[in-house]
């Protein structure tokens, strides 16, 4: 299941998952950078008080004399004590809390030699014994007579003692102690917890966005597959294709538009539900047989879409003769224990890059399929390069053509065997394009039940109209039975009529037999009912082949009925197709229904159609379809033109 | 935003409480060891404290009785040595809070306990504590002064 247009959600929920682990790595990682960031600045400090420490011993080294017994210098003389302490003072601010001096007399207690404290009960007097709290250390201290410091952690306040030795004084030794208030380091501290919030609140908001997302994709997830994906079968439903049109490169893939040959008839015998399962496990066996990156779309009741991606080991069309042969073999149980199996045709676009759009290379597959249906079914039709050379044109082409009125007709002219007189001519749409003239099997099926299908359909009509205005003559149009069940081309052929009512008893609305009726039969054999009860005449073509079938006559009262080309070409060789013939003949003739045999090649042909009593002749014999009137008075054969289109 | 401004005043309090109640604990060790060491066989011990710094340690120590009439006290803990009256100074064990009242007044007081520069700080009187015939363990002898 491809899930176009949702890919950038996942892709969206990846990032901000990547993001949420890397804030939760930053997060975690956190206290590490407050420890590297408070030994920075530790280190800082420290090089500072190192820097103080050296300063003082600088100053004091040039108002003392060092050499002096300094213990009893000071307790004489109290003026140099207080400036002592003044100096040490200049070196208190926010982050030097403390700052004083050290001595240990011989019995190894600590005593101030100096104290810069401003408040009166935090400054210790010279002599006055001092009480570390981790004596140990500062033991440690003065007996490697090195700079030396520690963390505060049991007194209120203080972050850290620093112990800097002044080797100034002789005889005693002695440490500047600067001792550094929280102050600073809080201040680094909340600015890095600020930022550690931050992170916490970043993960929260990512938190909240992954849910959002993932909801928001559940969402669209289920309307995803309400909008796009067919309950029945699993696979695509053909609303996919407006997404498949937006992203899909032709080049990449081949369309194969498959139908399963005769399915109403499991429907009218097994009934609707037997039906089901017979799609539901043909669209099984597909999925089963394609790969992930492959598309099946249920495009209509019966009839799937197969977007095939080629970069495949096999050989394409191995690979859809293979599917072919798959679907075929595949069965379904119904409830009495018996299986049911049903074949399918298969038309392929190999070459959909070829085409503009995907709607017109699936049109392409599927007049492939139509190829398929009507050359007896249950089997494959490949479209391929060659055939796109014979000159197929594109929808937007056709369209353009249509708009622009280059529907052209050619008229075939009928010969009335019993007269000797061309009484009617099959009018034969071409579209013309500059010098180029294009065959209706090079675009009809393209805009097959479109818009501009009636379009062009309205433009024939008219034309047709526009010749029996001028000569007056019976004229017949091809038609598709299921053309009427479009009710607005229906109403089109019907306002036409309408308009030239006072021409259309030399109408005749040939019906095409390359399709079968279906469930809507009732309703187009009412319409063309309507047509024939207006004035104009109906004609079934190809009679005794395809569809057509003596039922018709049960349900529907033609005119003139056409005889298959194929029989007729094999009149004079197979004494079946003659029987045929004539049996049909007869019918026709009880019935009061004119005859007209097709593909009349020549005179033999003519001269045996005449003895079986068919009434009218049609074939290159008699004269090719010419973009005007052919007219009698001619002598059969000559007629012949071999340049015609 | 106000309730987690809320919770931030609430952690706070606790904080501060614990960190409070944690800075009286040490006092009060320190206190009951210095009443330990000068009152070791006196089992009816009588405080009188009269100092800001020290006015939550009945809070804390339950061992010793606390006392509002100096005179009946054995051990005082002061802040303004000046506002004791005379007769409760001499004969009567006292402790200052401030260095300053020890140094100038050390044919008084027995000693000082006070906090300087976040250190808990205890010095014995020598010449006060050889009055009251007051032998300090040795481990103690580096507080005398």
């Amino acid at each position: 299941m491809r899930y176009v247009g949702l890919k950038k959600y996942i892709y969206f929920l990846i990032l901000i998952f990547v993001m949420f682990l890397l804030t939760v790595f930053l997060y975690l990682k956190f206290d590490q950078v407050v420890k590297t960031t408070s030994k920075e600045f530790q280190n800082l400090k420290i090089h500072e008080a190192k820097h103080n420490a050296l300063s003082i011993s600088h100053i004091l080294s040039s108002w003392i004399d060092t050499s002096a017994d300094v213990l009893q210098l000071l307790s004489e003389d109290e003026t140099l004590r207080q400036k002592i302490d003044d100096l040490l003072s200049a070196f208190i601010n926010d982050e030097n809390r403390y700052v004083y001096v050290i001595y240990e007399d011989k019995d190894h207690n600590f005593r101030y030699l100096a104290d810069g404290s401003l408040d009166e009960n935090e400054r210790g007097f010279f002599g006055q014994k001092f009480f570390p709290l981790e004596e140990r250390k500062w033991r440690k201290a003065f007996a490697s007579d090195k700079p030396t410091i520690f963390m505060q952690e049991n007194i209120d306040n203080l972050w850290i003692t620093m112990l800097s030795p002044l080797n100034i004084f002789k005889n005693i030794k002695s440490f500047l102690v600067i001792d550094l208030s929280t102050t600073a380091y809080q201040k680094i501290k909340a600015i890095l917890l600020k930022l550690k919030r931050f992170l916490k609140y970043l993960l929260f908001f990512f938190i909240v966005i992954f849910l959002l997302i993932s909801f928001l994709y559940f969402f669209l997830y289920r309307e995803y597959r309400r909008t796009f994906v067919d309950s029945l079968t699993g696979a695509y439903n053909r609303n996919f294709l407006t997404q498949l049109e937006k992203s899909i490169d032709l080049q990449k893939y081949a369309l194969a538009m498959i139908d399963l040959d005769y399915f109403k008839l499991i429907n009218d015998l097994y009934g609707h539900d037997v039906g089901d399962e017979v799609i539901k496990k043909i669209a099984k066996t597909i999925t089963t047989n394609i790969r992930s990156e492959d598309i099946l779309i249920r495009y209509g009741g019966d009839e799937f879409l197969l977007v095939a991606r080629k970069n495949r080991s096999e050989d394409f069309k191995n690979f859809f003769e293979r599917l072919h042969r798959i679907i075929n073999e595949t069965s379904t149980s119904i409830n009495d224990g018996d299986r049911v199996k049903i074949t399918s045709s298969i038309g392929v676009n190999l070459v959909p890059y070829l085409e503009e759009t995907l709607s017109d290379a699936i049109k392409k597959a599927d007049m492939e399929l139509y190829h398929a249906k009507n050359g007896g079914r249950n089997r494959l039709k490949f479209y391929e390069e060659a055939d796109a050379t014979i000159g197929y044109l594109s929808f937007n082409k056709i369209s353009q053509l249509i708009k622009e009125g280059n529907v052209v007709l050619h008229f075939q002219p009928i010969f009335n065997i019993r007269t000797k007189k061309i009484d009617k001519y099959e009018a034969l749409a071409r579209l013309k394009d500059g010098d180029k003239l294009y065959l209706p099997h090079q675009f009809l099926l393209t805009i097959f039940q479109t818009n501009v299908y009636r379009e062009f359909a309205r433009q024939v009509l008219q034309k047709a109209f526009e010749m029996i205005k001028k000569e007056r003559v019976t004229i017949s149009i091809n038609f598709n039975k299921s053309d009427f069940a479009d009710e607005e081309y229906f109403n089109t052929i019907k306002e036409l009529i309408e308009k030239n009512r006072a021409y259309r008893q030399f109408l005749v609305l040939e019906l095409l037999e390359n399709e079968e009726l279906k469930g809507d039969d009732e309703r187009i054999l009412a319409k063309i009912d309507y047509f024939q009860k207006s004035g104009c005449k109906i004609a079934l073509d190809d009679f005794g082949s395809g569809y057509s079938n003596f039922n018709y006559f049960l349900t529907m009262e033609p005119d003139i009925i056409k005889l298959d080309g194929s029989l007729i070409t094999q009149l004079n060789t197979n004494p079946n197709a003659k029987k045929l013939i004539q049996s049909i003949v007869l019918f026709a003739k009880h019935i009061g229904i004119e005859t007209i045999g097709e593909f009349v090649e020549d005179e033999e042909t003519l001269r045996m159609m005449e003895r079986l009593g068919i009434d009218g002749a049609q074939g290159y014999y008699i004269g090719k379809p010419k973009p005007y009137l052919q007219r009698e008075p001619f002598e059969i054969g000559r007629r012949v033109d071999t340049d015609a289109a | 935003m106000a309730v987690l401004k809320k919770i931030v005043l609430l952690f706070s309090t606790i904080f501060i409480l614990v960190a409070s109640t944690n800075t009286n604990l040490i006092k009060a060790s320190l206190f009951s060891l210095i009443v330990e060491l000068l009152e070791r066989d006196n089992p009816y011990v009588q405080v009188y404290i009269d100092s800001k710094e020290y006015k939550d340690i009945p809070k804390y120590v339950k061992k010793y009785k606390f006392t509002q009439n100096c005179l009946d006290a054995d051990i005082l803990f002061v802040d303004k040595l000046s506002e004791l009256p005379k007769e409760c100074i001499y004969e009567h064990k006292v402790f200052v809070t401030r260095y300053i009242d020890f140094i100038k007044n050390k044919d008084k007081v027995i000693g000082a306990f006070f906090w300087q520069k976040g250190r808990p700080t205890i010095i014995f009187n020598k010449q006060m504590l050889d009055y009251f015939g007051i032998t300090l363990p040795p481990k103690y002898s580096k507080y005398i002064d």
